[in-house]
């Protein structure tokens, strides 16, 4: 892939971790777009409308979301025609091998919530080497 | 005058034949001989007794041992009338027949030695028993010497026979005597015979220490004026005379109580047995008593029972067949019943749902006889359930036989509900804590990465108080995140047990325990030896931890000296001891206990610690039947020690292997 902007959705209801992540998207060198929702309903509704021609190129998601849980969104995600490529990345505080073992059965990349600063931005490069970009 | 003119040369042969004869006569008279052979026409000719001298013959014939004259093959040639009487049979049966029919097949191959051997020249004795004619007739133990008559070339052995009977009957009289006085000299119980007219013909000394002076005469009711106890002997209306009567008229009794005044006019308590004793005066009957001291035995059973009755448990004691014989007033009172109404109220006095279980544990216990422990609920007269230890034990006689089971019931209700609470609380306290740290982390993470943030952002720029301030704000965030990681795994140890229970090779734990401390071990350059470890079941991550804890201590806590640490394993009792030995600073005595607890910590920041590696240790040691210590002396160094019962599966697993 080239370097075209990326377009990013991320659902996280914790504004200090939408920070963090935004920033280690930026100290990865990505350009992107970040779409942001904070509860689980409000993601649903979108996913749910979305078109295949304006499909993003990335979902980057809690687990445990207020409302609708983050599993509800990995099914719903499943079930969009045109969405079966793009990655879905888990990001969560959860250490639980069964919430692994659920993201992982519904297509998602499970990475819990580094306690470092230096951990969390290597979520960015994570990310480059997920989508192939340079 | 012509006669001995005629011939002084004629006279000469008989003077010689005169004095041959003289000199045979003196042989017969003296028993030098016991037959002639003469030479004959017909050839040589036997001469016994029949034809010897007279009054020899007669001596033979009416001794009174038997005789007998046997031939080389075992033929009788002559019997006496008095072994004819030995044998119960007529002389014409016997003579000319085999003496072997009359000697017991036992016997017969030695008699056939002894006969042998007395043919060629040596006298000989032996014991041995002769069968009469009649059937049903006893053996009759005899002596027989054997004696060659070797006279010129025919063979024949004169046997004397000796009845032995009385010499035996008497041995045995005299052994049976002697056993019967040991005997009664050796029981501590007195002992009195009597004759058929209640008269007292022996009495053994605690008899006459009993009785205060001398009794042998004695009406037994006068030396010993009993008064027995009318609900001992069946309400029967018993005095010590009556007794006498009885015994001597054939009646058997026992465990009679009675009681009487010893010469020092204090009472005395007696357990007696009475019967008819046969063999006195002719086969005329008498009677035996035995008078066994019980009153020491009554005191300490008074003593037992105040003593039971002061303990606030329930003491009770059953019968050998299982039947309850005794219960403290602390039982009578809590059932509301009395000892012989609680003997057959197992099915209301025990809860419901308990009864199944205890009588199967209860049949087990009476068959095994191995001391008995198990809790159960007793239901009250008030109708109240309480939970109740129940702990026995078999008594048992001389002989290991049981006597008695005695047992205890402990009312231990209050103290398991108590229990149940404490645990339901430490259950919910540590759910609290556990989900605690669970929700403290998030936050914490949260600190963590803006601090470093802020550091990263605005390092190079910030004064250097507010660098030193975020420094410590860093510092605090470590150290919390530490503690939260380890209360964590604290709890988590006793979470699941068995979960991931393994068969493990300790050898191979240590081996990861080592790389997973690489670092340390190099740093400090840290030896460490171990003996070969064995196998067991467990977590492997439980042995991980409590190795690896242990191992880095032992870095961690080190001297001035490089570390030296030695892991070892050994077989105790059912169990696994492992230590872990090194050369440190070691711990002072005040402090050894303390050590185990969570965030404890001897030492300030000096030395990096979160005060909970130990606490886990024990939590893992405890969590699977063992137990964790240390032995140290300070400057030396410390051992710690941890045990790991040996379970089934390892034990068969050594059998295999063995």
């Amino acid at each position: 892939m080239n370097a075209h902007t990326l377009e990013v959705v991320l659902i996280e209801d914790n504004s200090a971790d939408v920070f963090l992540i935004r920033r280690a998207l930026k100290e990865a060198g990505l350009s992107f777009n970040l779409r942001t929702f904070r509860d689980g309903e409000e993601a649903l509704r979108f996913v749910e409308k979305l078109e295949e021609t304006a499909a993003p190129d990335l979902f980057l998601m809690d687990w445990n979301l207020p409302r609708i849980h983050g599993r509800q969104i990995l099914e719903a995600l499943g079930h969009c025609a045109g969405l079966g490529k793009t990655p879905r990345i888990v990001l969560t505080s959860s250490e639980s091998p069964v919430d692994r073992m659920a993201v992982e059965q519904l297509g998602g990349v499970f990475v819990s919530k580094p306690r470092t600063l230096d951990e969390f931005m290597q979520i960015g490069l994570k990310i480059k080497i997920i989508l192939g970009v340079d | 005058m012509s006669v001995r003119h005629s011939s002084e040369t004629d006279l000469a042969p008989l003077a010689r034949e005169l004095k041959e004869a003289k000199d045979t006569l003196r042989a017969i008279q003296l028993g030098e001989v016991d037959a002639l052979v003469i030479d004959s026409a017909d050839g040589k000719q036997v001469y016994t007794l029949q034809t010897a001298d007279h009054p020899y013959r007669i001596l033979v014939q009416q001794m009174n041992e038997g005789a007998l004259m046997l031939s080389r093959e075992g033929f009788i040639l002559h019997a006496n009338p008095c072994f004819s009487g030995l044998v119960r049979a007529l002389p014409q049966e016997l003579n000319a027949g085999a003496v072997e029919r009359w000697i017991a097949p036992p016997d017969r191959g030695r008699f056939d030695e002894v006969l042998r051997a007395s043919f060629e020249g040596h006298p000989q004795r032996l014991e041995l028993n002769l069968i009469p004619s009649p059937s049903d007739a006893a053996p009759v133990p005899v002596m027989m010497s054997l004696s060659p008559l070797s006279l010129e070339s025919v063979d024949t052995v004169c046997a004397v026979v000796t009845d032995l009977r009385e010499r035996r009957e008497r041995e045995s009289l005299e052994r049976a005597e002697l056993m019967t006085r040991s005997l009664m000299d050796h029981t501590t119980s007195a002992v009195v015979i009597t004759n058929r007219d209640g008269r007292i013909v022996r009495a053994n000394a605690a008899a006459l220490e009993l009785a205060g002076g001398p009794i042998i005469s004695e009406p037994f009711a006068k030396a010993f004026p009993l008064t027995v106890e009318p609900s001992s002997a069946e309400n029967l209306e018993l005095s010590a005379s009556k007794l006498v009567e009885s015994a001597i008229g054939g009646a058997s009794f026992q465990g009679i109580q009675a009681r009487m005044r010893d010469g020092d006019g204090g009472v005395v308590e007696l357990q007696l047995s009475a019967g008819p004793f046969e063999p006195i005066e002719n086969g005329a009957r008498g009677a035996v008593f035995t008078l066994a001291d019980v009153t020491s035995l009554r005191l300490s059973e008074q003593r037992f029972r105040a003593l039971a009755d002061l303990i606030p448990q329930i003491v009770w004691t059953l019968d050998p067949s299982g039947e309850l014989q005794y219960c403290n007033h602390v039982g009578t009172d809590y059932f509301g019943m009395p000892v012989r109404e609680l003997a057959h109220a197992r099915d209301r006095v025990v809860h419901p749902d308990d009864l199944a279980e205890l009588n199967d544990a209860w049949k087990r216990f009476m068959e095994s006889e191995e001391p008995f422990q198990a809790e159960y609920r007793f239901v009250s007269h008030r109708g109240e359930s309480r939970w109740f230890l129940v702990r026995a034990v078999p008594i048992r006689g001389a002989g290991g036989e049981v006597t008695q089971w005695f047992g205890t019931s402990t009312d231990v209700d209050d103290q398991k509900r108590i229990e149940n609470e404490l645990r339901s609380a430490n259950a919910d306290l540590e759910h609290f804590a556990y989900a605690a740290s669970h929700d403290f982390q998030e936050p914490l993470r949260m600190v963590t990465a803006f601090a470093q943030l802020l550091q990263k952002d605005l390092g190079p720029e910030l004064p250097g108080q507010a660098a030193m301030a975020l420094n410590y704000v860093l510092e605090g965030t470590e150290r919390l995140g530490a503690l939260l990681q380890n209360l964590l795994a604290y709890i988590r140890a006793s979470r699941n047990p068995d979960a991931a229970a393994e068969e493990i090779d300790c050898n191979e734990v240590l081996r990861e325990v080592i790389a997973n401390l690489g670092i340390p071990i190099q740093q400090s350059g840290a030896r460490i030896l171990s003996t070969h470890l064995p196998n067991v079941r467990c977590p492997r991550v439980h042995m991980l931890e409590l190795l690896q804890n242990l191992v880095n201590n032992a870095i961690k806590y080190r001297s001035a000296k490089a570390p030296e640490i030695h892991i070892r394993a050994t077989a105790g009792r059912g169990e696994w001891i492992f230590s872990v030995e090194d050369n440190g600073i070691g711990i002072a005595p005040q402090h050894q206990q303390n050590i185990f607890g969570v965030f404890k910590r001897l030492h300030g920041n000096n030395i990096p610690g979160t005060g909970i590696g130990l606490a886990i240790c024990r939590r893992l040691a405890e969590l699977h039947g063992g137990r964790i210590w240390v032995e140290s002396q300070v400057n030396r160094g410390s051992v710690f020690y941890f045990s790991l019962p040996v379970r089934a599966m390892e034990r068969a697993n050594e059998c295999a292997h063995a």
